[in-house]
């Protein structure tokens, strides 16, 4: 996977023109897991504090 | 109907207009930005650069609404913030009602902040590089290697946006959260639970 895209200029030199599309997926796959974790420790905490209230 | 049925000012009219006008103007950018590169072809140059700059407009109002109208400290970080953390392992933690804004939001205010404002710098440069009605196209602004870290830059700052605007949308969309969206439309708050975020 490419994390930048170049092309060669009129002289033969290597130019960068920018981020590679192949990281496209990355912020989805990223806020997923961001998702993920937060519901897990959120659905714990909910279930901590059920247990808490129903001790009490 | 009483006060605390209607709920508390929490957005100005302003606040609330710039909100939606950099949310429409966000989307039209990342719409025109990225629906091409996966394949969806049309003629996306203007329709990006027109909603950029609503959205660099949209910024210097929200900037001189900070300097003019809002309070700057409602968004400092401050070592209250940071209790906030307990949150993660604390089920009976009720977070300090006393502020506007909880770490998270701040956190991810600054965080939108330096994207935005990457993007909007870098996008400006970007925009010289092409015939508008204000000004013509002038490429030997920059050197193609200088051209090339502009293009970069701005890339990944697009990418950051998608990051961002998606974990936007999911904390907005949290029941928990219903309260804080709605004053985004009606401008009173009134929280009917106060429960972890």
């Amino acid at each position: 996977m490419d994390f930048l895209r170049y092309q060669k200029s009129v002289w033969g030199e290597k130019l960068l023109i920018g981020v590679s599309w192949d990281l496209l997926w990355i912020p989805f796959v990223a806020a997923a897991c961001v998702i993920v974790v937060h519901l897990i420790v959120r659905a714990r905490l909910r279930r901590a504090s059920t247990l808490i209230n129903s001790d009490q | 109907m009483s006060a605390s049925e209607v709920g508390a000012p929490r957005h100005q009219t302003a606040e609330r207009l710039f909100h939606w006008v950099m949310s429409v103007a966000i989307l039209v950018c990342l719409f025109t930005a990225f629906l091409p590169i996966v394949g969806i072809e049309f003629e996306w140059v203007d329709i990006h650069w027109i909603a950029g700059f609503v959205l660099t407009a949209s910024i210097l109002f929200h900037l001189w609404r900070v300097f003019t109208a809002l309070r700057l400290s409602d968004m400092a970080l401050n070592r209250t913030d940071l209790s906030d953390l307990k949150a993660i392992s604390d089920p009976q933690f009720v977070a300090s009602n006393d502020r506007k804004y909880d770490l998270g939001q701040k956190l991810y205010h600054w965080g939108v902040a330096v994207v935005i404002i990457a993007l909007i710098a870098t996008g400006i440069l970007m925009t010289l590089k092409l015939d508008t009605p204000m000004w013509d196209r002038d490429p030997s602004l920059l050197s193609d290697q200088s051209w090339g870290l502009v293009y970069t830059g701005h890339g990944f700052g697009a990418l950051a946006l998608i990051f961002m605007f998606l974990l936007h949308l999911y904390f907005s969309l949290l029941p928990e959260h219903r309260d804080l969206l709605r004053s985004m439309i009606a401008g009173r708050y009134n929280p009917s639970t106060k429960e972890h975020s």
